[in-house]
């Protein structure tokens, strides 16, 4: 979904693909602590 | 790696400041935990057993879900809303969703622009308005966690009384959990609606938050 201008040179990683990590890294960090303290709360019932 | 820490790191520091801080957290709450528990003729508990407990969940998930609605309203507001003179508004002829070519969409995209941005249509639509939908799932999500680690605490806190507990329909209408919620809400609301006017004749040089030195107060929009 993401293409940027950055990153096009043949041979070298796109920024694009490092920028992602981190925007995965807080995304999925985000959501499984989310769900992690949803279900701690829905368990002792 | 040094070139990927300089082109990331605002989200970088901001990452480990959270992590620190969270640290700290769980270190503080396990600590009073513990007094309260003894306090109370309880037992003491574990760092582990604390960091899955309900009072910790709650504790997390009620200033995450007043963060993300923050971030939710700002976004939204933001569109319609107007603040004369504030680096935080739009200027009073941008207000609105705007057109496809002032948004770069479907014929009016660059080379540049994302895939679904140059699709148009309901992909341009949905995408368009991704950053908004995810806020709203954060919020929603963070929020249903507050609601759901405050009941289970409460409700072994009544138990310890020795005194009834509630359903989950229950404590949504509990006094606690609208405590719990607001006094998050009014100071996120409060920093927001502050900001927007103390940058109206503040500045500070070299922010992006700010508008520049030398912007008159009636500038509108205008970033440093």
């Amino acid at each position: 979904m993401f293409e940027f201008e950055a990153g096009r040179e043949p041979g070298r990683v796109p920024k694009e693909a490092r920028m992602r990590g981190l925007f995965a890294i807080y995304l999925s960090g985000i959501l499984m602590t989310i769900a992690y303290f949803a279900a701690i709360g829905l368990s002792h019932h | 790696m040094r070139r990927f820490v300089k082109e990331n790191s605002l989200g970088l520091v901001f990452g480990g400041l959270f992590l620190v801080s969270l640290a700290g957290q769980a270190i503080a709450g396990h600590l009073v935990y513990n007094r309260d528990q003894l306090d109370h003729g309880g037992e003491a508990i574990s760092l582990g057993r604390y960091l899955t407990s309900s009072d910790f969940g709650q504790a997390v998930m009620e200033n995450w879900q007043s963060e993300y609605l923050q971030f939710l309203l700002f976004l939204m507001l933001t569109i319609w809303l107007y603040q004369k003179g504030s680096p935080e508004s739009k200027k009073s002829d941008e207000l609105g969703p705007e057109s496809e070519q002032e948004q770069m969409i479907g014929e009016a995209a660059k080379r540049s622009s994302p895939r679904w941005a140059k699709a148009g249509g309901w992909r341009a639509t949905l995408y368009g308005n991704s950053l908004l939908f995810l806020m709203a799932l954060i919020f929603l999500g963070s929020w249903l966690a507050q609601s759901l680690t405050g009941w289970n605490a409460y409700n072994q806190a009544q138990a310890d009384h020795h005194s009834e507990t509630i359903s989950w329909i229950g404590y949504l209408g509990n006094a606690e959990f609208w405590e719990t919620t607001l006094q998050n809400w009014q100071s996120e609301f409060l920093a927001v609606g502050s900001f927007a006017v103390f940058a109206i004749f503040l500045r500070q040089r070299g922010s992006p938050e700010s508008k520049p030195v030398g912007a008159a107060h009636t500038d509108t929009g205008l970033e440093g």
